[in-house]
């Protein structure tokens, strides 16, 4: 974001004659970004939960919210009615009292869906949104940071995430809660691993660790066949496990032992009520959307559509948009990550809750040797790709 | 509009030294928290927090692969598994024994003392000519002076292969190791040392 | 405040290998000790990916990767002999862990 930033202050302010120092753009860009990242989080957690909902009933039979907002719209469709459900639900929980059990640890009871909640914003920043080419002698990715080790950080970030589940389980002095906090953290750190290996197929494709290179990479095209770019036709197998290690690392259903509700009374959630709650409950679903972006963007593509690049401004009689691409890009991204989230609910509303010792041998004896399978397979093809197609990058 | 402040001349400032001394601030408040707190869950906590506070340190200093590992190994391996030894072992309920006065003034003593020697050498200490980077051999391919994560990844296979193996190595010995120190005694018959099995022998016929 | 040099950064990580022995030196709890112990290896780390920025040499970043995960090997056996200690003797105080056999 930092240098479309940097243009875009500079196209602004060119024609007043006011240049700005370097540090008061750094600033503004910095200062645009995070406000970018919080209304994207936000916005998109509260549609998400609504869509939850809804799907939730369509697929049960049911019709889902349909009481909340206007008449004319919002109560006589059946596909948009609600949708002021889930802000009716955000001030119903800040308006709730915050109640603190008495016998908790105050500190960790405080600290921990804070903690989640930073988890769940710091990984949106690496995410590929879009790419220009507007004024830029390449194409420049616009995600909140490209990282040049973006891959390591998504999988680095939900350790704060394992971290703050483990002490809300531990501050909650319940015994239920610190059972649901063991089994997440024992859930999430042993899907971890084959999650890392799955991804490493695609940083072996495309040789960086950066998004913005992975999905630049997924535009030339596999063994000269443009159509077939996208990794999720050589890394097929690394693109299957990584789904599934992404919907434990959520902790959604079927893999939502840690919060089951039948079994636990909601896990490590037993205690957090109101707007503690909320923030779990927010971030939680914030990390079902990152969670289906980073598949999109590693194994379908992201923002590029196969065989077309759209131009960097486009004209239409005297109306000039400029930046068109980027606004491409993001309709295509979004697109893609939505149907992805689609296929994580249908698969939350369809499958039965895992058993934890399933859970572990599905983990440790399944997914791992087919991961690594898949690294070697990666491999082969990219060494077939460098010597006779000329590499991908 | 000429304005009373050159807005210029704040390009100048060492953006880098501020962000490093409010991340060292803060990851030294919580080292001090770590090895002072009562209750050994939040040492916990705070140890975490000055774990995270040194990966942004590593950021800074442009090397984003060991940032990430920091994370990835100590936040998500270390401080859970410290975590989990915590509530195994953790007394809440038992009174805190009073240590005696001196270890801590000891303590004190000590580390000062250690911090002492540590400051005057590199107070003294000339860090201001950089040798040049020596490239033989091979590894003139890497440029030895970015720290990206494709050099990293070349250098460990180049000259220092053995040693990676090794770790490997080393890795496979604690799981091992670990997973047999501290696992439970198998108290069940079928696994009962053979004496157990004699001598409950004997006592059957007296049941009778 | 001046630009950012290597003796501020080195100065800091032997504040933090301090602070880091000061807790092994005084904490009676084991894991608390090896909680100073993690500390000390922090700032070892942090003095060697300081000389890999400032000469610049890779092998500082090299050999802090591999200190990394020798560190997280030895706490993996430390916790172990930890936890085994604890279920001998019901305690893991430092100061009354003076017998060899439990």
């Amino acid at each position: 974001m930092e240098p479309i930033c940097n243009r875009l202050l500079t196209d602004i302010l060119s024609p007043w004659g006011i240049t700005l120092p370097t540090w008061a753009i750094v600033s503004i860009a910095l200062l645009v970004a995070l406000i970018a990242i919080y209304a994207a989080v936000s916005v998109n957690a509260l549609f998400l939960i609504w869509l939850e909902r809804k799907i939730s009933g369509r697929i049960q039979r049911r019709q889902g919210p349909m009481l909340c907002g206007p008449k004319c719209m919002a109560q006589k469709s059946m596909w948009l009615g609600g949708w002021i459900a889930t802000v009716c639900d955000a001030v119903k929980l800040i308006f709730k009292e915050d109640i603190i059990p008495s016998k908790v640890d105050k500190f960790g009871f405080i600290l921990a869906p804070i903690v989640v909640m930073l988890a769940a914003i710091a990984v949106y920043v690496p995410i590929p949104w879009s790419a220009t080419a507007y004024h830029q002698t390449e194409r420049v990715t616009f995600a909140f940071a490209d990282l040049n080790v973006g891959l390591l950080y998504i999988v680095a970030v939900p350790s704060l995430t394992v971290f703050s589940i483990l002490t809300a389980g531990w501050s909650s002095n319940n015994k239920y809660s610190l059972l649901g906090g063991f089994r997440s953290v024992v859930q999430m750190l042993s899907y971890e691993i084959p999650m890392m290996f799955a991804l490493m197929g695609p940083i072996i494709l495309a040789g960086s660790l950066s998004l913005g290179d992975i999905v630049k990479a997924q535009i030339q095209g596999l063994f000269g066949i443009p159509f077939l770019g996208w990794f999720i036709v050589p890394s097929f197998i690394g693109a299957i496990v990584y789904f599934i290690c992404s919907i434990a690392e959520s902790n959604r259903p079927p893999f939502d032992m840690p919060e089951s509700e039948q079994e636990l009374g909601t896990g490590f959630n037993t205690e957090y009520s109101g707007m503690r709650f909320a923030m779990f409950y927010l971030a939680e679903f914030s990390n079902a959307f990152v969670v289906s972006s980073i598949f999109t963007a590693v194994f379908l593509g992201g923002w590029s559509i196969p065989g077309f690049i759209p131009p960097a401004e486009l004209h239409l009689g005297s109306l000039v948009i400029p930046y068109f691409d980027l606004l491409v890009g993001i309709v295509v991204f979004s697109v893609k990550a939505y149907a992805v989230l689609l296929i994580l609910m249908w698969i939350r509303w369809t499958f039965v809750r895992v058993r934890p010792d399933h859970l572990m041998n599905f983990g440790w004896k399944f997914l791992l040797p087919l991961s690594i399978a898949n690294v070697i397979i990666c491999t082969v093809i990219a060494a077939v790709q460098q010597i006779y197609f000329g590499g991908l990058s | 509009m000429p304005l009373p402040v050159d807005i210029y001349a704040w390009d100048n400032f060492p953006f880098a030294s501020a962000v490093f001394w409010c991340f060292a601030i803060v990851m030294l408040a919580c080292a001090f928290y770590v090895v002072t707190a009562k209750r050994i869950f939040h040492a916990g906590i705070a140890m975490i927090g000055c774990f995270v506070c040194v990966a942004g340190i590593y950021a800074l200093l442009g090397a984003h692969f060991m940032a990430g590992l920091q994370l990835l190994v100590y936040v998500g391996a270390i401080a859970t598994l410290l975590l989990f030894a915590v509530m195994l072992t953790d007394k809440m309920m038992e009174p805190q024994r009073k240590t005696t006065f001196f270890q801590p003034v000891l303590g004190l003593i000590a580390s000062f003392s250690m911090l002492l020697v540590l400051w005057l050498t590199l107070s003294s200490s000339n860090f201001a000519a950089p040798q040049p980077a020596v490239l033989e051999g091979e590894a003139s391919a890497i440029n030895l002076a970015s720290l990206d994560t494709a050099n990293i990844g070349l250098r460990l296979l180049s000259p220092y292969t053995v040693p990676f193996e090794l770790i490997s190595v080393i890795i496979l010995a604690t799981l091992i190791g670990a997973a047999a120190i501290a696992r439970k005694e198998d108290r069940s018959p079928a696994t009962a040392p053979p004496q157990a099995a004699a001598a409950a022998v004997p006592s059957k016929p007296q049941e009778q | 405040m001046e630009q950012l040099q290597l003796q501020h950064i080195l100065l800091v990580a032997a504040c933090l290998f301090c602070l880091g022995l000061y807790g092994v030196l005084t904490r009676r709890n084991s894991i608390a000790m090896l909680m100073g112990l993690e500390l000390m290896f922090n700032a070892v780390n942090l003095n060697l990916v300081a000389f890999a920025h400032f000469l610049p040499h890779l092998d500082g970043v090299i050999l802090a990767m591999f200190g990394l995960a020798i560190a997280a090997a030895e706490s993996a056996v430390g916790i172990a002999i930890i936890l085994s200690v604890y279920r001998n003797f019901k305690h893991i105080d430092t100061e009354n862990i003076n017998q060899l056999k439990g």
